[in-house]
């Protein structure tokens, strides 16, 4: 008997179809199909994505799909994550105090100490006095430097100047003294006069070194101990730029403040355990280990972990139909992270790298309505639709095509809101596990930590190498190769880091150079993916030591990432684990996977497995 | 800027008009520097692009010509930075030898006092290698 089987595996990002001809119970060849699932997973406008990815296998296997014989689709896990990012720190300045500002080009050199005073206030200036002059925009920079040059021949002694304008190394070369000019000053409106200020401008290539030392600071302002306590985030928060001005405000204050981000309340069916958010993600994740089977988390209202985890347990209750009350959370992860954010009471958009802990959610529910997808898409094509398997165990069979495998495989899957593993034990008996953390949240850790403000560039970079445009015609890839082109490059990529997306470049348009991009993007991937995988063997281990596995094979398109299956092989070679991605039926690579086990599983269940 | 006229020595150049800058003082005569050729007319504008390479810390001269941007590509073959700034009354384009071209590497139509500066200061960057201003 001739029969065409078709697997189809619908995921949140592609519909996979593997087609299969089976000929008395033996699978003759197999083809697959691949198209982007059209609309939300397990919702009738799956059916449009289904159709394609059939006629895609279909036309390969030289067939029409009305001649297919059976259509198994994936039971979907009714899995859905989200993430939320929580500062738990903030730099608060209280009256101006700081610019910890970096232009690219300041002016002069060394370090000025004086009280501030306006340009224009120059010829009431005293003579025993030194000074900082703050130059507003209305100024021309000649301007500004006759009056100097004059207040100089008046024996007026000026030791630095802040500008508004990036007029620094003009000013500089036109004035009869070398002292330290600062420009580009956003809020120059917002410095105080008559207060003393110190500016420090360093050798390119160089940094500030007494303005971002606490004692540094104390020297210049003559301060107590107990106020060099205070201006201890001023000096950090100036650690590595070139230049930068410290004013002294009598009330003035800065201070680290603690937000209070709430608790998030575990509950595992017997207890409830409470996690304090501010305290960081180790103790969130000591108490999600302690907790085990967890039941539900909630977080405390009113605070951003809190409206997280609501929000996710509504979309999950809108998607599914259900009421909101039965949606459970079932697994959160916290990452620890430093963001920058804009300090508040800056005076030149000046940013504070802050304490944030990057908060995953995981939500469970009942079925997904498969079914009705199953009726809807057999009704439109006039071939009998079924229910295949659960899309773990299902990725697991598919994987084990991949040569070189064996039982036990945990198979690992991780997609854009949840990381999900299956367990194929010797005994064929599947132990699915879901967990909060993944692709997505990876991105936002790149968005953060870079302070992009650009989510699809932050997932651009997760996705793709970087490299440095380092002339008209050549770049330097990551890993330090270069490649020279005959034509020239745009100039918006000249001198940038750029994303080489298949589909062309993209500049990241931040001051961040290649190397710390990279270092950020493959930490963020570390705290996450690699994570969730120990997590998933955690969790499915029966004695919880990990080194009980032997294989792990990635499926999925994500995947497909350049740098992550070398990344797992290295973390999981130190507990004895062989990984990498799968090479599904030795021609898919970590694609197609799930639909490869529904057609494998159709074999097995009719008592001819191949 | 240091601004030689129409038929001095080495193409007929002489008048120094430079302003009495500290800087330029110090700086050795031979030394390459970024060279703009203006059309008669246009020296203020030139000025305003040499504020722009000022601001970036790199050496430039100006030139008082009757093909600027003919001279500009000239000059960017065959001696000096490489980079050279063409500037006539209703356009300015900077030319670059890295571009390999007979064409400017960057063209501004009608610039403004602001967009004047920003080519002196592109100019600069191709050899200071840092990324373009670009305006919206």
């Amino acid at each position: 008997m001739r029969q065409y089987i078709a697997g189809v595996d619908i995921g949140n990002a592609t519909t996979e179809t593997a087609l299969g001809l089976v000929e008395d119970g033996q699978l003759k060849k197999c083809v697959s199909g691949i198209n982007p699932t059209t609309g939300i997973k397990g919702t009738n406008d799956n059916i449009k994505g289904i159709i394609k990815s059939l006629k895609d296998a279909a036309k390969k296997m030289e067939i029409e799909i009305e001649n297919i014989d059976l259509i198994r689709i994936n039971e979907a896990t009714p899995v859905i994550g989200d993430f939320a990012m929580e500062t738990i720190t903030e730099t608060i300045i209280t009256e101006s105090t700081l610019i910890g500002h970096n232009p690219d080009t300041p002016g002069g050199l060394g370090l000025g100490i004086g009280e501030t005073i306006r340009i224009e206030d120059l010829d009431k200036a005293e003579k025993n006095k030194a000074y900082i002059v703050v130059v507003p925009k209305e100024i021309d920079f000649i301007d500004a430097a006759e009056m100097m040059n004059k207040a100089f021949e008046n024996d007026i002694d000026i030791t630095g100047a802040i500008l508004k304008k990036d007029d620094g190394v003009l000013v500089n070369n036109r004035i009869s003294k070398v002292i330290p000019i600062l420009d580009e000053v956003e809020a120059i409106d917002r410095v105080p006069i008559g207060m003393p200020c110190a500016v420090e401008v360093s050798q390119p290539g160089s940094c500030i070194e007494f303005l971002s030392n606490p004692y540094g600071i104390a020297t210049v302002f003559g301060l107590t101990a107990e106020e060099t306590k205070q201006i201890v985030h001023i000096a950090k928060a100036l650690i590595g730029n070139r230049s930068a001005v410290v004013i002294k405000t009598p009330a003035g204050e800065v201070k680290e403040r603690r937000i209070p981000a709430g608790e998030i309340l575990i509950n595992n069916g017997k207890r409830t355990y409470a996690a304090v958010v501010d305290r960081g993600s180790r103790e969130i994740m000591e108490t999600v280990k302690k907790a085990r089977n967890i039941e539900d988390v909630t977080g405390t209202k009113g605070t951003n972990v809190g409206g997280m985890l609501e929000k996710v347990r509504k979309e999950m209750a809108t998607l599914t139909e259900q009421d909101y009350n039965n949606v459970f959370i079932k697994d959160i992860m916290a990452v620890d992270t430093i963001v920058p954010k804009e300090v508040r009471g800056n005076l030149a958009n000046e940013f504070a790298m802050e304490k944030a802990v990057g908060i995953a959610a995981m939500v469970k529910t009942e079925k997904l309505h498969m079914e009705k997808l199953a009726d809807a898409v057999s009704e439109k094509l006039g071939v009998k639709v079924e229910i295949g398997g659960v899309e773990g165990s299902m990725a697991v069979r598919g994987a084990l095509t991949t040569p070189g495998t064996e039982k036990p495989l945990l198979v690992v899957d991780i997609g854009a809101g949840s990381t999900d593993a299956c367990l194929l034990d010797r005994e064929n008996k599947a132990r699915p596990v879901h967990l909060a953390g993944a692709g997505n949240m990876v991105t936002m850790l790149i968005n953060a930590e870079l302070g992009l403000d650009d989510f699809k560039l932050a997932e651009e970079i997760k996705k793709y190498p970087l490299a440095k445009v380092e002339s008209l015609y050549h770049i330097r890839h990551e890993d330090g190769t270069a490649q020279f082109f005959e034509e020239a490059i745009d100039s918006k990529m000249f001198a940038r880091t750029v994303v080489l997306k298949p589909t062309g470049w993209k500049p990241v348009n931040t001051k961040q150079n290649l190397e710390k991009i990279r270092a950020v993007r493959r930490e963020a991937k570390e705290k996450v993916l690699i994570t969730n995988i120990i997590r998933a063997l955690e969790r499915v281990s029966k004695t919880g030591n990990i080194t009980e596995f032997e294989h792990v094979v990635l499926v999925g398109g994500s995947s497909l990432d350049f740098e992550l299956g070398n990344m797992v092989t290295d973390a999981l070679t130190y507990y004895g684990i062989i990984s990498g991605k799968a090479n599904v039926r030795e021609t898919e690579g970590p694609r197609n996977a799930v639909a490869t086990g529904l057609l494998l599983s159709y074999l097995e269940e009719a008592g001819n497995g191949n | 800027m240091e601004i030689k006229r129409k038929g001095d020595v080495e193409k007929g150049h002489v008048e120094y008009t430079g302003m009495s800058l500290r800087h330029e003082h110090v700086a050795n005569e031979n030394l390459p520097k970024i060279n703009i050729f203006f059309t008669e007319g246009c020296e203020e504008q030139a000025h305003l692009i040499s504020y722009g390479i000022e601001e970036e810390g790199l050496p430039r001269c100006g030139y008082e010509t009757d093909a600027p941007f003919g001279d500009a590509l000239e000059d960017t073959v065959k001696k000096g930075l490489g980079v050279a700034i063409g500037l006539d009354g209703s356009k300015a384009q900077i030319f670059c030898r890295q571009f390999k071209k007979s064409e400017p590497f960057m063209n501004y139509q009608d610039p403004s006092a602001e967009t004047l500066r920003i080519i002196g200061k592109n100019a600069a960057r191709i050899l200071k290698h840092k990324p373009f201003i670009l305006e919206e």
